[in-house]
């Protein structure tokens, strides 16, 4: 027996990720989306108490409430964190329990396991952090999901976390909204190069040998976040289930320096990664010296590493690529975000 | 459809525990959504500031309350500063909902042998508990231990109550009122050594019983097994939190929560009953003691031994320093204008020393009295405080107050020229129009002088007015309650009139008229008096002309009539004479002694216990807690209705001279009660002489009157 068409109620259907996701869940589901102010959407504001509507006129018409939303700023407050990240999924919490909505997908991220060690290997299972966050982004995510893990709902019969890797632009174009993550590096080196590219020795560049950044093209995390609500709702899955949408390897700081140097007609330029030196040296001469956000800065130096096992087994070994096989599209997404702006 | 109300739980601890539920009270729906702040104080505001017109009340928790210690309150200054958020629903703490709850549920667990705290009694953070600390110092004083050390400091030393610890402690409290509440929150420990662990693991092996908050409890649960095999005593729960410590393998849990309120849902905390009572029963402003006793339904003996902890507790260094600096620091900003401002004067010789500069003359000899008395008479009015946090409900606006007072007593102000007075009063006006306030009321005797306010509204740049609508309003809603609230007298069926005698002394009064038209629209029979005999006949034409139905007799003794009356209103301007014969009055009956100064003393009412005297025309503002920094000579929060009215006009931005003169017009009480209840502004719980009238004392006034009855019918 098939199970019929699931009706989904999708919260951040309308950014960035949601944009690539929505057309995918309309393949196989009755999509809704939750918005502030586009037309045509379930009108509701996460931040406010269970979105400023009446979630209880909702009972009965949905079964899977997809939770995306969120404020992705490595910059913002801790109260703007707060309120977007918790709160909104607070709000997607109480919504889900009271228009009896039974499964709950909440959509979290790496950064969850930036408060352990770099050498740190990141199970799936519950979060228990015990060093400080890098920012309020990162620390506001970390509780959100453990909200969604401890919440108390008769309403639930599965709760799926799915633990995103830093979104990067599509495998075909490389189209990007704006500079993040690993983006920076390229502008960092830019500016390096224009003012220290005279020195003779290698280049002396912020990072350590271990710690890799898990990169996932957007589209490609659009397909698994999709394909694995699919699943989860032909399978029926019960009880809470976390899965980390990353590659095996990720992006080590030497293989990104080395592409970005290609990138920018630098290939035969040596460097070298200021492994040895604390990190309360490096991190503010790189923002000194390349302008080099701190925060991103963070990730390059103690992302630990994720244990992605079990997503392999569910969508097959390569189902993330790692970032040389979608170099050149990154860069052409990175040359055309910059020349439009 | 039932009416439903919305609680916002703001925790200031983790957001883990996030949670929404509903139950039912009293046949109303509460739905309650818990938010956790995650330590963060900042956020905790935000929360308050973003949704104060999309809940019916916040329950503020896990944010350390008064911290009673050592007959001191400590009070952390990020406390007071959110409990004091502008916001125009209650924001509750539960903090006597706990103290009540707690002492109620431990004494009877001790009670009934189910705990024996000479087993040994470990307190994890005492700190947060301190009314179970006080309920079992007196007589197991060897056999408590506190982990205080461990949880703020890592420090796995035991302590138990002494007096270096004390010393200590105070010292500690000091300083943590400097540091950020966020720093101070004891989050779980991962970072302690194994060594400090297991000593303090050795050092609680014998002790029987472990009394904590889950929230406190689960925080060290991650981490320590001190819970397996004990007694936990729980002073609040929650399921999840409950599991939690499950898992450590206790020999028992024990509830200190009334067992009625987990019914209601096992998520529920003390600030959220404390929300969900005062909804219930329509109270914005914050409950006393005996009103939380009386619904709780505590022994009076518990209450007695809390109201020892709580009210023994005086300010502590550390607050009042707080409060200083908080009023230097208002002196050297900018002053934010006042929207209105309201003059008073010393009620009582006494009352002349509670002004700062006067206080110093406090110990004169009594020969002196006199003299002083007339001599700070003639000194010129001065600032003497501010009312701020005045939230309508309405708006949501806040609105501020200059208050202004007079050092003259009644006695003087009766003796001095009106003139003087006026020139004093009228200096006030120009003072607070430079300001920025846009009305000025008058109190007390300011507005009896002269012509009642006409002549200084002439010459005043800002509308003044007496405040007395609202005065007359407030007391005859008093005095309805109350009389409801009593249940002697009966309603006619036929006439829909209360079968009994309605009296009002001082009749041809301003409050005094409107308080006897009142009355006879609600009364069978109507007795007026008043000093002047062809007054009394003109008013009482005109309310046979309002009330034809209503039965009404005049007379210049009020004694003559005294036997006869149930109800008695008093509103005279006596000065120091007795108006009617205590003793002459028939038992059961109702006194509302409007006048200032009172009519009736303590001393009368002890004398007469079967009587019911109130003093009524106070009111309470709106807002979570409105502030004010002097001392009105009237308890808790509430203010003469006389304020109340000039706060209110500068709530609805009607800035006009509202009361003058003699004559209260009906018209105008109708309007300001309606602006009341628009605004929030709520009848004060109702006070007679020795403070609040309760339920039960009533009741007992009651069968005393009854009783009385019986033996001697009237």
């Amino acid at each position: 027996m098939t199970a019929p068409r699931p009706r989904l109620l999708v919260s951040g259907g309308t950014g960035f990720l949601g944009d690539a996701v929505a057309p995918l869940l309309a393949h196989f589901a009755e999509v809704t989306l939750i918005s502030r102010d586009k037309p045509g959407c379930l009108k509701a504001d996460l931040t406010q108490i269970d979105g400023g509507i009446d979630a209880a006129d909702l009972r009965g018409r949905f079964d899977v409430f997809l939770h995306m939303a969120g404020l992705y700023d490595l910059r913002v407050t801790r109260v703007e964190a707060h309120a977007h990240n918790v709160v909104g999924t607070h709000s997607a919490l109480a919504i889900a329990q009271k228009a009896a909505i039974p499964h709950f997908v909440h959509i979290s991220t790496v950064a969850v396991g930036t408060s352990e060690t770099p050498n740190k290997i990141i199970r799936t299972g519950e979060l228990e952090p015990r060093g400080a966050f890098p920012d309020p982004y990162s620390e506001t995510k970390a509780a959100a999901e453990q909200m969604v893990r401890s919440w108390s709902s008769p309403e639930f019969k599965s709760k799926l976390i799915l633990r995103l890797g830093a979104l990067v632009g599509d495998r075909r174009e490389g189209k990007i909204l704006r500079i993040d993550g690993p983006y920076h590096a390229a502008e960092g080196l830019r500016r390096l190069l224009r003012t220290a590219g005279k020195f003779p020795g290698p280049l002396p560049l912020p990072g350590r040998d271990g710690p890799a950044m898990p990169l996932v093209p957007v589209d490609v995390c659009a397909d698994a976040i999709a394909r694995l609500i699919e699943l989860s709702w032909g399978e029926r899955w019960e009880g809470t289930r976390c899965l980390h949408l990353a590659p095996s390897r990720g992006l080590g700081a030497r293989e990104l320096y080395a592409s970005v140097l290609k990138y920018l007609g630098h290939e035969d330029r040596s460097f070298v990664l200021l492994s040895r030196l604390p990190d309360w040296l490096v991190k503010p001469a790189a923002e000194v010296i390349a302008r080099f956000p701190r925060e991103e800065l963070e990730y390059l130096l103690r992302m630990p590493k994720f244990d992605t096992n079990e997503t392999e087994a569910i969508l097959g070994p390569g189902w993330c690529p790692e970032f040389r096989e979608y170099e050149r599209a990154f860069w052409r997404g990175y040359e055309a975000f910059i020349s439009n702006s | 459809m039932k009416p439903s109300y919305r609680i916002a739980n703001l925790s200031f601890g983790t957001s883990l525990w996030d949670s929404a539920y509903a139950f039912e009270f009293q046949g109303k729906r509460f739905e309650v959504q818990r938010f956790g702040a995650d330590f963060d104080i900042d956020v905790l505001r935000a929360m308050v500031t973003r949704w104060r017109h999309q809940v019916d009340a916040f329950a503020i928790s896990s944010l350390p309350a008064e911290i009673r210690f050592d007959d001191k309150t400590y009070v952390h200054r990020q406390t007071l500063e959110i409990m004091s958020t502008p916001s125009s629903v209650p924001l509750c703490n539960g903090t006597s909902v706990r103290e009540l709850a707690n002492v109620d549920g431990l004494s009877r667990l001790v009670n009934q042998g189910v705990v024996r705290p000479d087993h040994g009694v470990f307190f994890p953070n005492v700190l947060v508990n301190m009314e179970c600390l006080a309920c079992l110092k007196e007589k197991w004083r060897d056999h408590l231990y506190f982990g205080d050390a461990y949880v703020l400091a890592g420090i796995p030393v035991l302590a138990t109550p002494d007096s270096l610890l004390a010393t200590l402690t105070k010292a500690g409290l000091n300083l943590a009122n400097l540091l950020d509440l966020g720093s101070l929150a004891p989050r779980g420990r991962g970072g302690v050594s194994r060594a400090a662990r297991s000593a303090l693991l050795s050092q609680t092996r014998d002790l029987r019983y472990v009394i904590g908050d889950p929230a406190m409890l689960t925080l060290f649960g991650a981490d320590l097994d001190f819970f397996a095999g004990k007694d936990v005593i729980l002073s609040s729960c929650h399921p999840a939190m409950e599991e939690r410590i499950r898992r450590h393998n206790p020999g028992s849990i024990h509830h200190l929560m009334p067992k009625a309120f987990r019914d209601l849902s096992p998520h529920i905390s003390h600030p959220v009953i404390d929300a969900t009572l005062r909804l219930a029963l329509g109270k914005s402003a914050p409950l006393s003691l005996e009103e939380w006793q009386e619904i709780l339904d505590t022994q009076q003996a518990i209450t007695q031994q809390t109201r020892r902890f709580v009210i023994g507790a005086r300010p502590s260094i550390q607050a009042r320093l707080t409060a200083r600096a908080r009023n230097f620091g208002r002196k050297l900003g900018p002053e934010t204008p006042p929207d209105f401002a309201f003059v008073v004067h010393s009620l009582s010789y006494d009352h002349i020393f509670k002004a700062k500069p006067l206080h110093l003359l406090r110990n004169l000899p009594d020969g002196w009295h006199d003299g002083l008395e007339k001599t700070v008479a003639k000194l010129p009015g001065f600032v003497y405080g501010r009312a701020e946090k005045i939230i309508s409900r309405k708006t949501g606006r806040e609105v501020r107050g200059i208050i202004y007072a007079l050092a003259a007593t009644p006695k003087a102000m009766r003796e001095a020229p009106p003139e003087a007075i006026y020139a004093k009063i009228e200096r006030l006006c120009y003072d607070a129009a430079e300001r920025g306030a846009k009305v000025i009321g008058l109190g007390a005797y300011t507005k009896v002088v002269g012509d009642a306010g006409a002549t200084i509204n002439r010459n005043s740049p800002i509308p003044v007015t007496t405040g007395n609508s609202l005065s007359a309003s407030a007391t005859l809603w008093a005095a309805h309650d109350v009389v409801k609230r009593m249940g002697i007298l009966a309603i006619d069926p036929d006439t829909k009139r209360v079968n009994g005698v309605g009296a009002v002394i001082g009749a041809t009064g301003s409050i005094g008229k409107v308080s006897a038209k009142l009355l006879a629209m609600v009364f069978r029979k109507l007795v007026l008096v008043a000093p002047r005999m062809e007054r009394l006949e003109e008013l009482a034409a005109e309310i046979r002309g309002l009330a034809p139905a209503c039965e009404v007799t005049i007379s210049t003794d009020a004694n003559a009539v005294a036997r006869e009356c149930d109800l008695i209103v008093t509103a005279t301007s006596a000065f120091d004479q007795k108006i009617v014969d205590i003793d002459l009055l028939k038992p059961g009956c109702v006194v509302c002694d409007c006048s200032r100064p009172l009519d009736f003393t303590a001393e009368d009412a002890a004398r007469r216990p079967d009587l019911l005297i109130i003093e009524s025309g106070e009111v309470i503002l709106p807002g979570p807690q409105p502030q004010f920094d002097c001392d009105l000579g009237l308890p808790d929060h509430s203010v003469y209705a006389c304020l109340g009215e000039t706060a209110l006009l500068a709530m609805e931005d009607l800035y006009e001279p509202f009361t003058l003169g003699r004559e209260i017009e009906w018209e105008k009480v109708k309007r300001i009660y309606k602006l009341a209840i628009e605004h929030g502004v709520e009848l004060a719980a109702i006070r007679g002489h020795a403070g609040i009238v309760t339920d039960r004392e009533i009741a007992l006034t009651r069968e005393i009157a009854r009783a009385r009855r019986r033996a001697k019918p009237y």
